[in-house]
Parts: C-alpha cells; sequence; structure tokens
C-alpha cells in the first residue's frame, strides 16, 4: 500500500513528530511504500539543522534524516511554514538576504502542492496532529 | 490528473493560532490542482465565517476574505455544524458565505464518504 504522511504538530513540544517517525519505520518494515512526508505548521521545526537536544534526548531532525537517507524518503516541508518561523534553506537565505541557512537535503522546501498530490497518488494519507 | 473528494474539518479558532490560515491555504491549493473539496466548520472555527470580524485590531488579516473568495476557486461545499451554530447563536446571515447546515450523523457520513479528511 502507498503511504504518505502529513504532520502538524510541534517538533519540540509534541509527541506527534516522534509518533509520525515511529509508525514510518513501521509501516516501511511491513514492506509499504511511503510516498512522501509532508510538514506542515510546527511540525517544519524538524527541519532545522540547528537544533540542539540533550545528548541523553532523541535528535528528532536527524532521526528523520538518517531514515530519508536509508530509504531515499521525500521529506517535504511547507515553504510558506517554514519561512516564516526561520525555517530556510540556502536558496531561500539568498533570495530573501537573510544571513545564514539552516535547512539542507534530505529536507525540502516545498509548497502546499506537494501535499495536494501526495493526496491524490496514496492509498493512505495519515495526519499527524498537534 | 486524478481526482479526489477531500473533507477539511476546521474546529480551532481564526486568529488565536495558524489553523485556520493553513487550512484555507491548503483548501485553496488542492482545489487548482482540481480536488473535489469540502470544508465544515465546527466549534470555534465557525468564528471564521462572521462578517463582522474586526482582525485589523489586532493587525491581523482579515481570513472572512479569503473565506469570502473560496467560490472562485469552485469550493462551493460549505458545511456548518448545526450544533455549533445555536449555542454560539450564530445565524446564516451573519456569514459571509452561504453553507449547508448538518448534524452530527450527516458528520459521520460526509467523514465515511470523503477520500482524505484532514483536522484542523
Amino acid at each position: 500500500m502507498i503511504f504518505s504522511i502529513l504532520i502538524y504538530g510541534s517538533a519540540h513540544n509534541s509527541q506527534s513528530v516522534h509518533t509520525a517517525y515511529r509508525f514510518a519505520k513501521s509501516l516501511l518494515a511491513a514492506g509499504h511504500t511511503l510516498h512522501r512526508v509532508f510538514f506542515y505548521g510546527e511540525s517544519v521545526y524538524t527541519a532545522s539543522a540547528l537544533c540542539a537536544p540533550p545528548r541523553d534526548e532523541q535528535d528528532i531532525h536527524q532521526l528523520w534524516k538518517s531514515l530519508a537517507e536509508t530509504h531515499q524518503l521525500d521529506l517535504v516541508v511547507c515553504i510558506a511554514a517554514a519561512l516564516k518561523r526561520g525555517v530556510i534553506d540556502q536558496a531561500e537565505a539568498q533570495r530573501h538576504e537573510k544571513p545564514a541557512f539552516n535547512t539542507h537535503a534530505p529536507y525540502e522546501l516545498s509548497g502546499l502542492g506537494q501535499l495536494s498530490e501526495a493526496a491524490i497518488i496514496s492509498d493512505r494519507l495519515v495526519t499527524f496532529g498537534a | 490528473m486524478q481526482s479526489k473528494s477531500i473533507l477539511l474539518i476546521l474546529s480551532h479558532a481564526p486568529y488565536g493560532d495558524t489553523r485556520a490560515k493553513e487550512a484555507l491555504d491548503l483548501a485553496l491549493t488542492a482545489a487548482a490542482f482540481g480536488q473535489d473539496v469540502s470544508l465544515l466548520f465546527t466549534q470555534d472555527a465557525l468564528y471564521l465565517l462572521l462578517k463582522s470580524q474586526q482582525p485589523q485590531a489586532i493587525e491581523q488579516k482579515n481570513l472572512a476574505n479569503i473565506c469570502s473568495a473560496l467560490p472562485m476557486y469552485d469550493i462551493d461545499k460549505i458545511y456548518i455544524e448545526n450544533n455549533t451554530s445555536q449555542t454560539k447563536h450564530i445565524t446564516a446571515e451573519q456569514l459571509i458565505l452561504p453553507g449547508v447546515f448538518v448534524n452530527h450523523n450527516q458528520i459521520a457520513l460526509m467523514i465515511r464518504d470523503h477520500d482524505v479528511v484532514l483536522r484542523f
């Protein structure tokens, strides 16, 4: 079955990004396809490479990055939600004349069209709320 | 492109957080992608449809303006939870868009009958 995952919950103030991560691992282990993971709302902070959690806590940015690299996952971060929260890649930092950037591959900033396309392609679009 | 029916259920007040704006953005994008979009307003989300809202007082964009543009994007399936309108004493005349009032049984059927259901 083809799944996509939509996450709206806060990256650091709720469990939803972590729960979505475990769900993603489980469905891949069960032999399903994960077409896309779409980060919307507060979940876009997951894409910030500058988050430095304490060493004895999970680093959710790194967990998703490793899973994406292992399984060639498409991690799409809503560009509008990300830019207004200061989650920005090199190209957008240049475009908006910002002094730094904090996200890069496999996280990809893109539009809500990617979420619409995921809803169309996938047999199941599973959401993880706030 | 293949078309799916998408139901967006909004239940939060318009300006306390970004949910309402994000739901509307998604509705417009999905409609632009040729999807069959329905919007259901329940609980505090009904305030989003009030003509009389004045968010300029808190320097926010008026989301009712986006709502009033929904029909231009072929989003004309607007549903309002009956119970919400009664408990909040909000009538159809106060709303910026015409909507169909639905009860809990009808909402259950809507959730069953749509391909994708998203909550905001």
